[in-house]
């Protein structure tokens, strides 16, 4: 797949344009269609793209899946501190606040958690196909 | 074939079930929530997207519950396919 010049210069050619589709899709979910679940799985695309035509090692050198953990964990536990906000007020969990502030907030959070759960779940079907075809020739 | 009987009867029981709620889901009238959304949503919300409005701010308990199903199906691969 690596020596395919086709692919190689689409993707190069389209990566930018998807990321920055995919960000505006996270960024103005309060306006037009869209939301942090697609902008999300669209951001996860480039980035298997990326592994498509540079590879996986490569790739994994620079955004290992270990960051991946740590940034969907943290958005876990920020939203669940956003909810936990409305019991120290005083109100129930996830208290409606009224603002255009936490819908972008809570739409960028589900983004950047949709997006590394993704990776993180490629991540994890590449590592065990590469091992069960690098696995094979040693049993023989 | 008794096996069979018994599978189209449960089958058929089902699709009545099924069809006979959709053909009476139309003759309610009160659908108090959605116009309370349809009219006060932006007014409470400040969203210009009622969609958004709803799954962001109305109903945010049930996209909780859907972050934590891809969480939940995250781990399991993980457990499942990881080898070391």
């Amino acid at each position: 797949m690596k020596d395919s010049s086709i692919i190689f210069l689409a993707i190069r050619k389209l990566y930018p344009f998807i990321c920055i589709y995919a960000l505006y899709l996270i960024y103005n979910a309060d306006v037009s269609p869209g939301g942090g679940f697609q902008g999300g799985v669209i951001l996860a695309t480039a980035l298997i793209g990326l592994i498509i035509i540079y590879g996986f090692e490569t790739v994994q050198e620079k955004l290992s899946s270990k960051m991946f953990t740590i940034i969907e964990i943290s958005a876990l536990i920020i939203i669940i501190g956003f909810g936990l906000n409305g019991i120290l007020i005083g109100k129930h969990f996830f208290y409606h606040f009224s603002g255009i502030f936490f819908i972008k907030a809570f739409s960028i959070l589900i983004g950047l958690k949709v997006f590394s759960e993704n990776v993180s779940i490629f991540y994890t079907f590449f590592d065990y196909y590469q091992n069960e075809t690098t696995a094979k020739p040693d049993d023989k | 074939m008794k096996k069979n009987i018994k599978k189209i009867i449960l089958i058929s029981l089902l699709l009545f079930i099924l069809i006979y709620s959709i053909i009476n889901f139309s003759k309610q009238d009160s659908f108090f929530v959605d116009n309370n959304y349809l009219q006060n949503g932006f007014s409470l919300t400040k969203c210009k997207n009622i969609v958004t409005a709803i799954y962001l701010d109305y109903r945010l308990y049930d996209t909780f519950g859907e972050v934590m199903l891809l969480l939940t199906a995250a781990i399991g691969v993980k457990l499942l396919l990881n080898r070391r």
